[in-house]
């Protein structure tokens, strides 16, 4: 879907933005982990067509970006992390005006905007200036125009930024959306490590200008001994009864006073194979119940490290 | 347009339509037609414009009238003159007018055609398009000479066909070949306007992401560029020629100005034709101008970065 091979981009007498980059971004929804000076940004560029100077090749959907960067961009649709607007318009015919830079026809640019701003919930707000909109909507906004040409590919760079949780939450299904019911290719420029790791199927991670691996969320680990517990008509003598068979149980945030509670429960990781029987015989040895129970896997956030930690050195 | 839900669809229609930089173009002659201060200044452009008509009719006519001669004694040929001058200073008033509105066009409107989107940071928007960073300085370079091909050029053109058509039925071939140069004047009038005050605006306001910033240096140009003419007409040699050149309005308008002051045979009259300036000096200027202010536009969309 989108292949580097051997790129290296430099500004001036500075060391490497990018290092001898070669990489293949798969199909799906893909994270691009770094630490700031990663070269992330300087990748997305040369993706866009919009770097000269730099040596090698990237290929987007089988096109030339550094030969045809034109094409290549027909192809993508990009939503920038920073706050960005067209100036006095209204949102759709901001969108619109993108489209037709897009290559749309008029007409069909002016439909299209309304449908994509009506995807991303800003329906009732499409003839309203862009200016006027809030952080959350400003975000559907950016989000509307990469998408309002219909591309194949579409690059998010930090898509959550500045939302409050509940907008966070709505911006994850748009992604989640666009890559299982429309078939869109996403890669996604993120620092937000649990919020990739809920979304992306793979991740791609970038160091100082090197590509540092990329890794499968299908790949991620069990922690051993470590399982994730919710339990419903929780009485005291369920942490005593715990603790008797050898669980000890940590509470994962929440209300004390709810009837549905969540744990990490750990055992001796040798213990593994039989803590769910121990913990479901605890549970119904107290009249409690128990309504989730599946073993803590790997964070994304440890093999971030792992992979940055591969060559001697951290973030 | 047919009822549909709304939503995402995936578009199976074709690619291409217009050059970019006519939808760039389109888009910004919109929005700027749509601010408060170009339709103020398009009302009074159009009030000038019958002001100016009513003034050249009512010349014809009182020449007529001095002359002593009702339209039908007249001897063929014989208000020709005194017409053309009239048209003259008509066209000098609109076009005095016309240009002190363009300057105030390019100080409110102009100004901000970059800068609002440098602050806006529309550019990172506009540039990942596939379109050319030529695109977006030549779709900006032309607004402001698109709004004056419609505002000033054809009420100058209407005044020129009305004078020609208020004529006695015997002098209007005549008044033809007498005002045979007023298009040529009113087309370079029109070049030098564009390029001037094109190129002075994409220039300031590539420079800034802030619209009140470059709206003051280019007042500081075209204002200061008056005084600087100021002093230029009382110094000799090269110098003075130099300073007389400084004034934008003032260039632009000579094309309009001398065939007027060419008619008036007072000291003062021509004493300021001779200190007009060097109409190649002036295409210099404009052009130089055009140039700088479509580099520096050319140059902010080549280098616009996707993230801050």
């Amino acid at each position: 879907m989108l292949a580097v091979r051997g790129l290296t981009k430099s500004y001036g007498g500075r060391p490497p933005a990018l290092r001898d980059v070669t990489l293949e971004v798969p199909e799906g929804v893909t994270g691009l982990l770094g630490p700031n000076g990663a070269g992330k940004s300087t990748l997305l560029q040369c993706v866009l067509g919009l770097l000269r100077g730099f040596s090698g090749e990237v290929e987007v959907l089988g096109v030339d970006a550094r030969r045809r960067p034109r094409d290549a961009r027909r192809l993508v649709g990009f939503m920038p992390e920073a706050d960005a607007w067209i100036p006095s318009m209204t949102g759709v015919r901001a969108v619109a005006y993108l489209g037709r830079l897009g290559g749309l026809p008029r007409n069909e640019a002016l439909r299209r905007a309304h449908d994509v701003l009506h995807h991303v919930g800003l329906g009732e707000a499409v003839y309203r200036d862009v200016v006027g909109y809030s952080t959350g909507m400003r975000q559907r906004f950016k989000l509307a125009q990469a998408l309002v040409h219909d591309p194949a590919l579409i690059l998010l760079d930090e898509p959550t930024s500045g939302l409050d949780p509940a907008g966070r939450d709505e911006m994850l299904a748009l992604i989640a959306n666009l890559a299982k019911d429309h078939g869109k290719h996403v890669v996604w420029s993120s620092h937000v490590l649990p919020e990739v790791q809920r979304s992306a199927q793979q991740v791609v991670v970038l160091h100082q200008g090197q590509y540092r691996g990329t890794f499968r969320m299908e790949d991620l680990a069990p922690r051993p001994g470590l399982f994730l517990l919710e339990v419903e008509g929780l009485s005291p003598a369920f942490e005593v009864e715990a603790e008797r068979r050898g669980v000890r149980l940590a509470a994962r945030g929440g209300d004390e006073d709810s009837p549905r509670r969540a744990f990490t429960a750990q055992v001796e990781p040798s213990r593994s194979a039989e803590a769910a029987g121990v913990l479901l015989g605890t549970a119904a040895a107290t009249g409690a119940r128990v309504r989730r129970l599946e073993p803590v896997v790997e964070d994304l956030e440890s093999v971030f490290h792992r992979l940055l930690e591969a060559r001697g050195d951290r973030p | 347009m047919t009822v549909h839900a709304r939503g995402y669809r995936p578009y199976a229609g074709l690619f291409g339509g217009p050059p970019a930089w006519w939808v760039i173009l389109q888009a910004n002659v919109e929005a700027v037609r749509a601010t408060k201060a170009m339709r103020v200044l398009t009302v009074l452009l159009l009030i000038m414009a019958c002001c100016v008509g009513l003034l050249l009719y009512a010349q014809i006519g009182l020449d007529e009238k001095l002359a002593g001669l009702s339209p039908k004694q007249a001897a063929p040929g014989a208000l020709v003159e005194s017409s053309r001058t009239a048209l003259l200073l008509a066209l000098r008033i609109y076009y005095t007018a016309a240009t002190t509105v363009v300057s105030l066009l390019a100080i409110l409107t102009g100004a901000g055609l970059v800068a609002d989107d440098l602050r806006a940071r529309a550019l990172t928007l506009l540039m990942v398009r596939p379109i050319r960073a030529v695109d977006y300085a030549l779709g900006k370079a032309l607004v402001l000479p698109w709004i004056l091909l419609t505002r000033a050029a054809a009420p100058g053109l209407v005044l020129w066909l009305l004078a020609g058509a208020w004529q006695q039925p015997g002098d209007t071939q005549a008044f033809w070949e007498a005002t045979q140069n007023v298009p040529g004047a009113i087309g370079t009038y029109l070049l030098l306007c564009a390029g001037g005050y094109a190129g002075l605006t994409l220039l300031v306001s590539a420079g800034t992401s802030r619209r009140g910033v470059a709206s003051a240096l280019a007042a500081a140009v075209i204002f200061g560029g008056f005084v600087l003419r100021g002093i230029g007409l009382f110094r000799d040699g090269s110098a003075g020629e130099l300073l007389r050149l400084t004034s934008l309005p003032t260039n632009v308008l000579a094309p309009i100005i001398s065939p007027h002051w060419e008619t008036m045979h007072d000291k003062r009259s021509q004493w300021l034709l001779d200190r007009l300036p060097d109409p190649s000096g002036a295409a210099i200027i404009a052009g130089g101008l055009f140039l700088l202010g479509f580099l520096r536009v050319w140059k902010r969309a080549r280098s616009v970065e996707v993230s801050e």
